[in-house]
């Protein structure tokens, strides 16, 4: 059955990508052949097949039943021997905000009866000073908060070597015999501890099970960018994610955080090296949970997703240049991943995994290089050829708009088509009911595709960019994350996007020169990219996440009803007052002093 | 497990509340392939790395 999902999405994709090209070929040789148009009906095939293979994974998620509930073990059974580290990476973070998520989850554990089984392990990779000093400042109040029944604790690299594979890497190294599990998160994951024990429950009852990750949902998002974006990840990506786990069988994804991890197999399978050569395409790889998943599956260890795993959140980037910044890392990441396409014993839908990690980045500036070589094709088009023949009369070369309209519709539906599909879907199943209603959904929906559609055309100039400085060898680094963002002036914007603009502006203006046919056709990208400051700038103030609140826009099933985590941690971050906190933890435990002077014991924390 | 300070911060780590050590052996995976494709990837990558100017973002 796995084969035969697999073999029809690329069939579809395939079958997509000749129809394009088929249409191309009207549409771009209407004014004679030139070397220029095989190059625009070949990138025209490539991003048709790509569009059509991201609509098979919403297809394929919409296609189908429920998922059956996986076996589950019971862990009362299973004792001590089920002990897991939740594993929380830092990296110049926020750490009060971090912390408080930890001891909303520890809380939550032990509201059920196996808390035991947990200790959470901060790993910090920090570097800034200030930022050091605030993390044991304030896990010291953690240790003095924590419940009774979770352990905690705090790791501290000066060497990053490896940033966060190698910061995971060398914990396994140093403690990993001490776990059966590991909970994988980021800075700013926030899980249940009803879904913590069930991903636990099913890790026991399949020995062979290697990974589990489950679906974070995005939370907290106040901007109208974040807004949209939490919204698409609420109602699609569990559809999209549920399409891409038929597909993907026992080898699943890892998306590097808010999944569980066999110890033992992590430890015999994901040893990473560093590539040889320098970085960007050398040194230590950085989208590391894509290489982890494919070298859990070599060793034939299941790696799985559960979209129907409720209680996982993670937070988003606030706005457009913090989503561009995060994005520059993974393009980086992904576009490594060419080097391990022909990596020894890997299995070929892994290969393929890899392949559509580089598509997700090198269709950026595909694009581009379409619409440019579209402004300049007239350039290099035949003179027109009136009298092919001369007993007929003078032949015009036809414009073919009607096929070139079809072209656009047919890419347009592949894009929006899921996505309406999906809302639809949840107003027949009652879902959107947990949305606010089905208008609500619908409504929604149409402003996330008009939105997108205006975002479109700015993310592309920003993966673009991210490509070409990959390729000419330009290290992004390792940037901390920034998801509490906050709202960029005009002028902040305009110094992250004035090349945008630019190129909007430079696009208009050689279509009127060289190709005035084209001019109203690249008017929906051009123009976002010329007032791309102002949207940037606008969407991401509280203000305008707002405006999409009181016009009952992107609501998301939190924000109806908030999940207990997360108002565990609201009570958490009442009582962690900042300026309160040295206080507290000398009342605690007898000054900071003591804390950090070599006292073998801290009382109330079980170890 | 007790809770504890570690009496000595090593070169390696500043570390606090440390679990006890219990090493678990992970050894380095064999993922680049020693062949053709690692060769022309190795020719290709060096020159466009070479454009002075272009080699970081870090400042």
């Amino acid at each position: 059955m796995l084969a035969f999902r697999r073999t029809i999405s690329v069939l579809f994709s395939a079958a997509v990508a000749l129809i394009a090209s088929r249409l191309a070929i009207d549409v771009f040789f209407a004014d004679g052949i030139d070397f220029v148009d095989y190059i625009r009906i070949a990138l025209c095939a490539a991003t048709a097949a790509w569009i059509a293979w991201g609509a098979s994974l919403g297809v394929g998620g919409l296609i189908g039943g429920k998922m059956k509930t996986p076996p589950r073990a019971s862990l009362s059974e299973s004792g001590l021997s089920a002990r897991t580290a939740i594993l929380i990476p830092v990296y110049n973070e926020d750490p009060r905000e971090t912390f408080s998520s930890a001891l909303a989850m520890a809380n939550s554990l032990a509201q059920t009866d196996h808390a035991d089984l947990f200790d959470i392990v901060i790993l910090s990779d920090s570097r800034n000073e200030s930022v050091v000093a605030e993390e044991e400042e304030w896990f010291r109040k953690l240790h003095a908060d924590m419940p009774r029944q979770v352990g905690a604790f705090y790791r501290r690299r000066t060497d990053n070597a490896g940033k966060k594979a190698g910061n995971i890497g060398d914990f396994v190294r140093r403690y990993g015999a001490r776990y059966t599990y590991m909970l994988i998160l980021d800075a700013d994951s926030l899980m249940e501890g009803e879904t913590i024990i069930e991903m636990l429950r099913r890790m026991e009852a399949e020995p062979k099970l290697g990974l589990l990750q489950s679906l974070p949902k995005i939370i907290e998002s106040e901007s109208w960018f974040a807004r949209a974006l939490q919204f698409s990840a609420g109602l699609f990506s569990p559809i999209y994610t549920r399409g891409l786990a038929r597909m993907q069988g026992s080898e699943g994804p890892f998306w590097g955080h808010n999944a569980l991890v066999r110890t033992e197999a992590f430890a015999e399978s994901c040893g990473l090296p560093a590539l040889s050569g320098r970085p960007p395409f050398g040194g230590h790889i950085l989208s590391h949970d894509y290489v982890e998943a494919a070298l859990l599956a070599r060793k034939d260890w299941i790696v799985r997703v559960d979209y129907d795993l409720e209680g996982s959140f993670e937070e988003g980037p606030q706005n457009t240049v913090d989503f561009a910044k995060r994005d520059r890392r993974w393009c980086q990441g992904n576009l490594q991943h060419i080097r391990l396409l022909f990596a020894p014993g890997i299995k070929a839908w892994n290969r393929f995994t890899f392949l559509q990690g580089v598509m997700a980045y090198v269709s950026s500036p595909l694009w581009m290089m379409f619409i440019v070589a579209s402004v300049v094709a007239p350039l290099f088009a035949p003179e027109p050829d009136y009298f092919p023949s001369p007993y007929l009369p003078a032949m015009f070369p036809k414009a073919e708009t009607a096929l070139a309209v079809t072209l656009l519709v047919g890419v347009g539906g592949l894009l929006i088509g899921p996505k309406l599909l999906i809302a639809l879907r949840s107003g027949l199943t009652g879902e959107a009911r947990r949305f606010g209603g089905f208008v609500q959904v619908f409504w929604s929906t149409l402003m996330e595709v008009v939105w997108s559609s205006i975002l479109a055309p700015i993310t592309l100039m920003y993966q673009s960019r991210s490509v070409m400085q990959v390729v000419l060898g330009m290290d992004g680094g390792w940037p901390a994350s920034n998801r509490e963002g906050h709202y960029l002036s005009l002028e902040d914007a305009f110094r992250a996007s004035w090349w945008i603009s630019l190129t909007g502006i430079l696009m208009l203006a050689g279509a009127h020169f060289f190709a005035p046919d084209l001019f109203y056709w690249l008017m929906p990208i051009a123009v976002p990219q010329i007032i791309s400051p102002f949207l940037i700038s606008v969407t991401s103030s509280r203000t305008s996440g707002r405006v999409a609140s009181a016009l009952g826009l992107f609501q998301t099933v939190e924000e109806f009803s908030r999940a207990a985590i997360m108002i565990e941690k609201d009570q958490v971050l009442a009582r962690w007052r900042p300026e309160t906190v040295s206080a507290d933890i000398s009342e605690a435990e007898g000054g900071i002093e003591s804390a950090t002077d070599n006292q073998p014991d801290l009382s109330g924390v079980k170890g | 497990m007790t809770n504890r300070i570690e009496e000595n911060h090593t070169e390696a780590e500043i570390s606090r509340y440390l679990p006890d050590a219990a090493p678990l052996p992970m050894p380095e995976q064999v993922i680049e392939r020693a062949g053709f494709v690692s060769r022309i990837v190795s020719a290709l990558v060096p020159p466009l790395q070479s454009i002075p100017g272009l080699r970081s973002l870090r400042s």
